[in-house]
């Protein structure tokens, strides 16, 4: 909605820092959470990837 | 390295004369400004008065731009205000910046941290030549004329340093008797806007009276000599109100005393002295204030006539909703006084935010279910959005101390932190911070609860500063609503989480579907606010701009 400037719905006033610094190590946790499931459920992947390429081979291996 | 022994060595006050006083070089000083630094405005103020040019650095601007103003001015002194002890490194950072850009000046730290804590300071802060320590005004300003002058600075009062790998603590500086004696801080920061409203803070007071176990304030005012509380005449408050009100079109004034004077015979007399001043500046009508107090300060006949002289906003620190919180905190006030003042301030008609530790040391699951309880209590009618946190101990606090006699105490002197009793109320406020994301819904500037209590402040400032508008009682009752509905899923979800902890019984809630409802609560406030703003943003601009207003009708006649 375009209002002027002085009308615009203003957020800055609670910038706190220190909800900024107590809050910002809770969300750093839960990001380094996120990213160890998603490197988990990666490793997860390359291993059945591996163990797909292992058959494979073996396949091939045994066909000549 | 240094030992933390301390000497405590014994020197009287090296005041120079102002005729020896060298204020050819200025003195930076570096802190936070967002939302207005009084202490450093003091400070200015204090070394402007005795003719120093004084230049003001927010810490939050870039280290460059900080090191680069410091090379230009070549000051004597760079004094830096620490308010958060989480900060220290950050202080340290630039500190060692600054020095690696050659600068030689002297480096001096304040604040509650470093007054409280000077051995840890400078240890922690090996760039930092000395701690001022408590009120700094009058220390700052005689190590200013000494250094200034090339003259010893290491007899000063109230400060401490390093010698001969050792920390020495001077006899400590009394507090400020006479606060008017002070000159006006400098606030030479814009002031902060609402609706075009244009707020800045000020004082009335220093020093808290109460014991509460988790405050440093007490212990900071209480470890100087001299008395603990201090308040300004009356009238030379509301002298600087009007001056502001005149030079900067101030209309808001933010009182930053850690306890409004109101508790007890005497300093409800201050109170009502200080409105009977405002009633005769013909101030009242033209400007709006907010306070800090304690719920055992509100009184029904004193708060309506605050309410008369412009009174808008009260913050409380009701910080607990059961009687062991209370007594672990040592806030030496009853759940009932919380309830009674709180129904007070909504029966006066008074806006009012607060303070609130769902968790503290003592904390069981049932201690929190009763904290959720309480703020059901008095936030079912959506009068304010719901706001909590965890108690966290900080420095010079007397219930750091207590958690580390007992062994609870975790964490380092940047990151202080505790164990729960109960395990499952680890669990519960872990589960709380990352389901629920506190971040999004109460804490931050883009939170939801503190958007929805600015929704509010809007409202007491429509309704005192702006003339009446036609469908205003209908905006309040929609706000209403949605901030009672985003209360109450909050207290569900919490509820939910108290019960996961107990029985382990699944979440109803994935973080997505929160996150998706905190969203829809902020698009409905929007909606509805900015609805109503752009219906009378006519009326709203010709009351902010009168003259331009009035030129525009002669134009169109």
């Amino acid at each position: 909605m375009n209002l002027p400037e002085e009308l615009v719905f203003h957020r800055k006033w609670w910038w706190d820092p220190i909800d900024m610094e107590i809050f910002k190590k809770f969300e750093a946790n839960v990001q380094q959470q996120l990213i160890a499931v998603s490197l988990e459920t990666q490793a997860q992947m390359l291993k059945t990837q591996a163990a797909g390429l292992e058959k494979l081979g073996n396949v091939l291996k045994g066909g000549r | 390295m240094f030992t933390s022994l301390q000497l405590n060595v014994v020197h009287a006050s090296a005041s120079k004369p102002a005729e020896r006083r060298n204020t050819d070089r200025p003195i930076l000083l570096v802190g936070f400004q967002h939302q207005g630094n009084l202490g450093l405005g003091y400070l200015a103020s204090t070394l402007k008065e005795a003719g120093y040019r004084v230049v003001t650095c927010d810490f939050e601007a870039p280290t460059q731009s900080i090191v680069e103003t410091a090379r230009q001015i070549d000051p004597i002194i760079i004094g830096f205000s620490l308010i958060f002890q989480f900060y220290v490194e950050r202080f340290a950072l630039l500190m060692r910046s600054l020095r690696a850009s050659g600068c030689h000046s002297h480096f001096t730290i304040g604040g509650h941290f470093p007054s409280l804590s000077p051995v840890e300071t400078l240890k922690l802060v090996p760039e930092v030549d000395s701690v001022v320590r408590f009120e700094g005004e009058m220390t700052l300003l005689e190590m200013a004329d000494l250094i200034g002058a090339d003259d010893e600075w290491r007899n000063v009062q109230g400060i401490a340093y390093r010698a001969a790998g050792e920390v020495v603590t001077n006899h400590l500086r009394p507090l400020i008797e006479d606060l008017d004696c002070l000159p006006y801080p400098e606030r030479n920061f814009e002031p902060e806007k609402a609706l075009g409203r244009r707020a800045l803070p000020l004082l009335a007071s220093r020093g808290c009276a109460r014991t509460c176990s988790f405050c440093s304030i007490q212990t900071f005012y209480r470890m100087a000599p001299g008395k603990i509380v201090r308040t300004r005449k009356p009238a030379k408050v509301v002298e600087e109100m009007h001056k502001l009100h005149e030079e900067r079109d101030i209309s808001i004034f933010l009182f930053q005393d850690d306890d409004f004077p109101l508790f007890g015979p005497v300093w409800k007399r201050w109170a009502e002295e200080f409105v009977q001043e405002l009633h005769n500046s013909g101030l009242v009508g033209r400007m709006i204030w907010k306070i800090n107090c304690r719920a055992d300060a509100v009184d029904p006949e004193l708060f309506a006539k605050m309410r008369d002289a412009g009174l808008y906003l009260v913050y409380m620190g009701l910080e607990s909703g059961n009687e062991e919180g209370l007594k672990t905190l040592h806030k030496q006030v009853t759940v009932e006084q919380n309830l009674r003042a709180v129904k007070i301030l909504k029966e006066v008609g008074l806006l009012f935010e607060f303070g609130f530790m769902l968790f503290d040391p003592s904390s069981t699951l049932d201690s929190v279910r009763e904290n959720l309880n309480f703020l059901r209590h008095i936030l079912s009618d959506g009068c304010a959005a719901a706001v909590f946190c965890r108690m966290l101990p900080y420095e010079g606090t007397p219930i750091k101390d207590e958690l580390e006699r007992n062994g609870r105490l975790r964490g380092d002197i940047c990151h202080p932190d505790y164990d729960f009793l109960d395990p499952r109320v680890t669990a519960l406020y872990s589960a709380l911070s990352q389901t629920l994301d506190v971040w999004g819904w109460i804490h931050g500037y883009r939170a939801l609860s503190p958007q929805l209590n600015w929704a509010w402040n809007e409202v007491a400032i429509i309704s005192r500063l702006f003339p009446k508008l036609p469908d205003f009682p209908e905006y309040q009752l929609k706000l209403r609503f949605i901030t009672a509905v985003s209360n109450a899923s909050l207290f569900e979800i919490v509820d939910d989480l108290i019960t996961y902890a107990e029985t382990g019984k699944r979440l109803k809630w994935t973080p997505f579907a929160l996150h998706s409802m905190r969203r829809q609560f902020l698009d409905q406030l929007l909606r509805e606010r900015d609805a109503f703003i752009s219906r009378h943003q006519n009326k709203l601009m010709g009351a902010l701009h009168p003259e331009a207003s009035a030129l525009e009708d002669s134009l169109r006649v």
